[in-house]
């Protein structure tokens, strides 16, 4: 008997077995289904766990077996950037964690929510609307993304002021470590079960320990490859009792990522984005208009429960006041644009089949990095020389800036429509150049991924170790990530 | 008082390191952010005032024993005070700076003495100076001067005393007699010893020889009683930190008011006495020197209960020094504008040439001296001024920029 | 000599003679802490030797030396407490107070890079100027911010504005267990130093826990502190010589303090959720009146507890909030003074305060702003043990307050240590949330064996009532002693034991050595 089989068949033995799914049909679609332009394995099978308890028991026979796994929380089996799927040349069975989609808790007096891995955004918010509250989340996210996924993967969310460091909003979380082992972090670990700790009134919220521990951030960003997450803590926020937008445009985007680090630091405005003309098309489906300003700020300004409108009020009137210094003006609506259409995508999830990244048709390339927010201006210009380069228009590239850690610093997003041999030549030509400008690609994906461990180089070697701490049999995802020495 | 007797302020010290820079709330720039010339130069924490109290207390408590280490540690410090002085600022029950005076005294009382101390030491009885210098060198400041003197029987209202330093240098025993003659104009009923002046011996106290201190000091306190006066007026600020300090707290009385120079003509401009004279269009930064700010606060009685819960009048902070009266007769310059650094009065940083480094650790004395310097021209002034002779030495060493004793601005700009 | 001859020769050749000393007074020097320690004793292991590194490349290559000749060595800089110590015979300490640069202050990034050294005041000063300001922790403005971010704790009056210091460090710099030179986060690549992790897995997360290793996890040479919008004071001016609580300071207008006194924690605790969600707080933090009266008044308060009226008039304000309030704008500042006034309001708490023009409004809202009055807290009966510290849920943290207090009453009625009138809570808010963070306060004399007894009973209590009553955390447990450490153990996902196991692969040999367990 392989391996393989002897893996099934103990899983089978179970109790409270998880569903196996090793049809055919359902295998493919992990083949089929990915755009992400990285070849892909087809997985062994598919494994639906509804409890953590299958989580951890089907980790340790995959560790007794030697059965690699790769992990997904999101509904469905479409992936744009491929982490999720069985790399190429792979035996691996997927563990899909969509069927685990219980939100636990909702504990509005801590703003706090308890989730397993396949809660979505949509799902959550709408269990969140009752109690005035909302999930903070990136840019209109398809509404099959999972939170906690989204979240382990340092996908920024829109509220800048409110991220005061990189994993906010998400907290504590309970992981199967790849060697099998339960860990639950932040103050989530205890003492007491879970239950005794919501009993004694804790909010799960406190995201670092115990102690000298910090393993969930420490996963954050391992694409799988280290642990998979069976819940976790995410903290909300209140949706206020009233909201309105705001909008400053220019064509200096070094005036207005100014304004905007100016505001942001002063805790000014909600959800604050920053798009260029391309962007506010593929967003908000607006026709460019090449009198439109290249650049728009928008952000959000919310009233909560104590002096709402003065609230409001004074934050729009500081709001001006910092515009005018920077000769910007603060509009609260703009041409062609309703309201409602912005606060649509600011508060919600994409449309079904109407995923805002992909308005233009799938076959999209997408590039992203960090950086402080002067740099977008000089990698924005790279990006547009390289589209030209590569024979696209670069009128029809899409940047997308997120500020993040209080406008530390952005997510800085390229994106175009691109068949797969451009969109490759592409990638490896402003890859190249935005890593020799000193480009942080926190999350690498792709085929850029070797280029930017080897660049970041330091950090490289200690891969491993960590590696080895949580999946020393390297079961987790892979040939995913770069983990030098071994267990690929 | 004993080592043994700072066993508790050992102890107690939080080691918060607060004894190594100066208050946050004070400090203005990189460069002036520590407050210890021994630890600024030396770095380890042994030679910060904390490190001291854990030297002292490992002694104490018998983890070590008074050494040559000893030694070295307890005398890599121009015992300027500014730790005890910081400190005090958060706690009041720890003498940071008495513990230095009593790690040196341990080290005399165990052998480990400076050949070059012992020198300094010797001199006093045997040459009636701290300086090891002949008393054949000794300047006459007096000659020629219609002032009284003791040796002639005579009896005045204010002792004048000269100090060490300002007899034998030549250019200081000139000022010595202006300053003198300005007083003699003002009918100021002086009364000195001139070239049989005994020696303050400031020097045995703060390098731990308390015995050879206390002799010479009961010389010089014989001598003040003979004089007749009510009052010593000192041009030596590190005889005027001994006369405050050291002398009371070692049971001498001189039994008569102590000031320094630049009191008494603060005292008399602010009577009336003297005036402003000649401008001078200059801006100047003012020094103090530790011996007469911080370290010259006047003894206020041993306190034998729990220091936690000593009453303030009792606890020395160093705010008693005197800052006031050098700045009142600096603004009664016409023209000068004093410009301040940012560490001064009681936080003032020392200018390395005090408690016996000259001659042991010269690095020590340059690294603190330039320090202090490099504070100074910060400040853009055209000259520094201080009011005592090895401040002036010390900082007119390192050079760059002009430096002024005080009494020699008076003496040309106020009449 | 504890180190071979040969190993302090190599070290020496890196350092220089002058850097590096085995004398045993010296390092005796480094032996002594009276806080932060599990037991009421003041020696702590002396090093082998002490060495004093200018450069990372010099740390780096002592600890190449260190694991060539398999030498212990701890990192320390402004050295404030027990954790600093030396933790066995042949541990050689690494004092980084030649590192003592800010950097860079990047004021369009909120960033300030700086060395082990560069003390947190002298940050604070060079960042207000750029109307910036960062998180001071209670260790004060002499204290090192790089070893608050990357190698302790992290708690402040600033949390509710400014988080807690954990979470404050960006990139660094590091010398890894094994000597090599590491830029962890964004700056492997020169990229700048706003992002603590990546690329991949957080390098950064595995060596900074929700503690830090207390220099037991290589040496950090650089790191980047995040600095948060500051429209305070930018230079202190002080009209007057006097010393910390004379001084007196020109606060500006914009500038409010305001002493908020509640007679339950239960409208506490309300008013403290209303105050994280309106951020109206720059500083705040509950201040106990007793540890605070026993730290400032010390005679006083020794007699005044004493004499039953007055106790009883001192304990109607022992639950008191300390707030400053700075205005961003004219409107701002209206706003959140009127939301103060109306929380006040709506949880039965007296408030007063307004501009910071009087002699008590300055004293406080000075120390709270540069964090420098703490040190006089040792004027009590000599120095104090925290307990709890496990940062949760609000509503959390004031049970843990609660909870204190009622062990310590009952200590108080037996006689067995200092009355405080109970509640020696420390409370405050961090990131402007509902999570908070609390320091129950026992004051205490180290010389009297009573007292010390009592110390180690309030402290093993508190850790009980964490531990049975599912209070959030281990929080101060963790420098409790091993026996608290390993009670937690299994009942907190086994953190200890993953602990030892990071230890054992990031340093193999265990050479940077851990001083509670």
């Amino acid at each position: 008997m392989s391996n393989v089989e002897a893996f099934f068949n103990s899983l089978q033995k179970m109790t409270n077995a998880p569903k196996l799914i090793t049809d055919e049909g359902a295998r493919a679609a992990y083949v089929s289904e990915n755009n992400s332009r990285l070849p892909v394995s087809k997985p062994l099978a598919v494994i639906y766990p509804t409890c953590a308890e299958q989580v951890q028991k089907l980790t340790e026979l995959a560790n007794e077996h030697r059965i690699s796994l790769v992990v997904r929380s999101s509904g469905g089996t479409e992936s744009t950037r491929g982490a999720s799927l069985p790399a190429e040349g792979t035996r691996c069975v997927a563990v899909n964690l969509s069927e685990m989609n219980r939100i636990m808790n909702i504990d509005p007096k801590n703003n706090m929510v308890l989730i397993e891995a396949g809660v979505t955004y949509g799902q959550l918010n709408e269990a969140l609307r009752p109690y005035g509250l909302y999930c903070e989340h990136p840019l209109a996210p398809r509404a099959e993304k999972s939170v906690i996924a989204s979240l382990l993967d340092r996908e920024p969310v829109m509220t800048a002021k409110h991220i005061w460091d990189i994993p906010d909003p998400l907290c504590c979380m309970e992981m199967v470590m790849g060697n099998g082992t339960v860990f639950r972090s932040g103050s989530a670990a205890g003492p007491g079960t879970l239950d005794e700790m919501l009993e004694s009134g804790c909010g799960i919220n406190q995201s670092q320990g115990p102690v000298w521990l910090d393993l969930g951030r420490v996963i954050t960003g391992s694409q799988g490859t280290l642990a998979i997450v069976t819940w976790a803590s995410v903290k909300v926020r209140p949706i206020g009792s009233m909201s309105t937008l705001t909008y400053v445009q220019s064509d200096d985007i070094n005036t207005l990522t100014a304004y905007v680090s100016m505001v942001v630091r002063q805790r000014l405005g909600e959800e604050a984005i920053i798009l260029n003309r391309r962007g506010m098309a593929q967003v908000f489906g607006l026709a460019c208009d090449a009198a439109m300003p290249k650049w728009t700020y928008i952000s959000s300004v919310r009233g909560f429960r104590l002096f709402p409108e003065r609230y409001m009020g004074n934050q729009l009137a500081d709001m001006e006041d910092i515009a005018k210094e920077y000769g910007l003006t603060v509009l609260r609506e703009l041409p062609g644009l309703s309201n409602e259409q912005v606060n649509t995508m600011l508060r919600d999830t994409s449309p079904k089949g109407g995923y805002w990244r992909q308005r233009y048709g799938k076959d999209v390339f997408e590039l992203f990095c960090i950086s402080t927010m002067d740099k977008l201006s000089s990698f924005s210009a790279y990006a547009e020389t390289v589209a030209t380069r590569c024979g696209l228009n670069p009128d029809d590239l899409c940047v997308y800036a997120q500020p993040t850690q209080m406008a530390r610093c952005c997510h800085i997003e390229f994106l175009i429509n691109a068949d797969v041999k451009t969109a490759d030549a592409m990638e490896a030509l402003l890859g190249t150049v935005l890593l020799e400008n000193h480009a942080f690609f926190s999350r690498p994906y792709g085929k850029l991924k070797k280029a930017i461990y080897e660049t970041y180089a330091d950090q490289q070697s200690f891969m491993p170790l960590i590696k080895l701490f949580f999946d020393e049999n390297g079961l987790m995802n892979p040939r995913q990530l770069v983990y030098e020495g071994g267990n690929q | 008082m004993a080592l043994m007797d700072y066993k508790v302020d050992q102890g107690w010290c939080n080691r918060c390191s607060n004894c190594k820079f100066i208050p946050s709330y004070r400090s203005k720039k990189a460069e002036t952010m520590y407050i210890c010339p021994s630890i600024t130069r030396y770095h380890f924490n042994a030679y910060s005032g904390c490190g001291k109290l854990e030297v002292g207390y490992s002694i104490n408590d018998r983890h070590s024993e008074v050494s040559a280490s000893t030694q070295s540690i307890a005398y890599k410090c121009t015992l300027c005070g500014a730790c005890d002085y910081t400190c005090k600022v958060f706690r009041k029950d720890i003498d940071v700076a008495e513990n230095i005076e009593e790690l040196r005294k341990e080290c005399v009382q165990a052998g480990f003495v400076y050949p070059e101390h012992k020198a300094l030491i010797d001199s006093v009885a045997k040459n009636g100076n701290q300086l090891n210098r002949p008393p054949s060198d000794r300047i006459d400041w007096a000659d020629g001067l219609q002032i009284k003197q003791t040796a002639q029987g005579d009896t005045g209202d204010i002792y004048f005393h000269v100090g060490d330093l300002n007899s034998f240098d030549r250019t200081l025993a000139e000022r010595t007699k202006k300053v003198a003659q300005l007083l003699l104009r003002k009918n100021i009923d002086l009364i000195t010893s001139g070239l049989s002046e005994p020696s303050a011996a400031d020097k045995a106290f703060d390098l731990g020889f308390i015995d050879n201190g206390k002799a010479a000091a009961q010389k010089l306190a014989a001598e003040v009683k003979r004089s007749g006066a009510k009052m010593l007026v000192t041009l030596d600020a590190h005889a005027f930190t001994a006369f405050h300090w050291y002398y009371p707290r070692y049971g001498i009385e001189l039994g008569v008011e102590v000031l320094h120079i630049t009191e008494l003509l603060a005292r008399l401009y602010a009577d009336g006495l003297l005036h402003s004279g000649t401008p001078l269009d200059k801006a100047v930064t003012y020094h103090d020197p530790c011996n007469l700010g911080r370290r010259s606060e006047p003894y206020k009685g041993e306190y034998e209960g729990d220091k936690r819960r000593r009453p303030m009048h009792l606890t020395r902070t160093g705010d008693l020094g005197v800052y006031a009266a050098p700045r009142t007769l600096l603004r009664a310059i016409p023209g000068l504008t004093l410009i301040e650094m940012d560490r001064i009065k009681g936080w003032s940083f020392c200018c390395g040439n005090g408690a016996g480094v000259q001659e042991v650790n010269p690095d020590l004395l340059r690294n603190t001296s330039e320090n202090r310097m490099v504070e100074a021209k910060l400040t853009g002034a055209d000259a520094v001024v201080t009011a005592c002779a090895m401040c002036e030495g010390a900082l007119a060493t390192v050079g760059g920029m002009e430096v002024i004793d005080l009494l020699d601005l008076v003496l040309e700009h106020m009449e | 000599m504890f180190i071979s001859e040969e190993a302090y020769k190599e070290i020496e050749t890196i350092v220089g003679a002058e850097y590096i000393t085995a004398d045993e007074q010296i390092c005796d020097s480094y032996a002594q802490h009276l806080f932060h320690r599990p037991d009421p004793q003041l020696w702590v292991q002396r090093p082998a030797a002490v060495v004093l590194p200018a450069t990372t490349e010099e740390v780096s290559a002592f600890v190449k030396v260190c694991n060539k000749y398999k030498i212990k060595y701890k990192a320390t800089s402004t050295g404030y407490g027990a954790h600093n110590g030396a933790t066995a015979p042949d541990c050689v300490l690494v004092d980084l107070r030649r590192m003592n640069r800010v950097i860079e202050v990047d004021e369009k990034n909120m960033i300030a890079i700086v060395e082990p050294y560069a003390s947190s005041g002298e940050i604070q000063r060079k960042v207000w100027d750029k109307g910036l300001n960062l998180c001071i922790t209670t260790a004060g403005p002499q204290s090192s911010t790089l070893a608050s971010i990357t190698s302790h704790q992290g708690g402040s009056c600033a949390g509710a504005s400014m988080g807690y210091n954990g979470r404050n460090l960006l990139a660094c710099e590091w010398v890894a267990p094994s000597g090599e030179i590491v830029h962890v986060g964004s700056n492997d690549n020169g990229g700048g130093w706003f992002s603590a992790d990546g690329p991949g897995p957080s390098l950064k997360a595995m060596i900074r826990g929700y503690f830090g290793f207390d220099g037991a996890m290589g040496i950090f040479t650089k790191a980047a502190v995040k600095l948060y919008h500051w429209a305070g004071m930018r230079d202190y001016e002080i009209s007057n010589d006097g010393n910390l609580y004379e001084a007196d300071v020109a606060v500006p207008e914009n500038m409010h303090f305001y002493t908020l006194i509640h007679e339950t924690w239960e409208d506490l605790g309300e008013a403290y959720y209303q105050l994280g969600e309106a951020e109206i707080c720059t500083y705040m933090n509950k201040f106990s009146i007793g540890v605070t009266g026993w730290g400032y008044m010390p005679a006083f308060f020794e007699k005044a507890v004493k004499l039953p009226h007055l106790r009883e008039a001192l304990k109607m304000g022992r639950h008191r909030t300390v707030i400053v309030v700075v205005g961003n704008s004219e409107r701002d500042l209206a706003y959140k003074v009127d939301c103060l006034k109306q929380i006040a309001e709506d949880t039965n708490a007296i408030l007063f305060g307004g501009h910071a023009d009087t002699a008590y409004a300055k004293a406080h809202l000075c120390s709270l702003v540069k964090a420098d009055g703490y040190a006089s807290l040792f004027n009590g009966p000599g120095t104090f043990h925290v307990a709890m510290g496990a940062d949760e849920a609000l509503s959390v943290t004031i049970k843990q307050a609660q909870y204190a207090q009622e062990i310590k009453e009952r200590m108080i009625a037996e006689g067995v240590t200092a009355d405080d009138l109970g509640d020696g809570a420390w409370v405050g808010i961090y990131d402007q949330s509902t999570r908070g963070h609390n320091e129950a306060t026992m004051i205490f004399d180290p010389r009297d064996p009573v007292a010390g007894g009592s110390m180690g009973r309030y402290s093993a209590e508190c850790a009980e009532v964490l531990y049975t009553k599912h209070l959030g955390g281990i929080g101060f447990a963790a420098f409790g002693g091993p026996e608290q450490v390993m009670m937690f153990d299994e009942a907190a996902s086994n953190y200890y034991k993953h602990t030892v196991r990071i230890k054992e692969i990031f340093d193999p040999d265990n050479l940077a050595n851990m001083t509670f367990v």
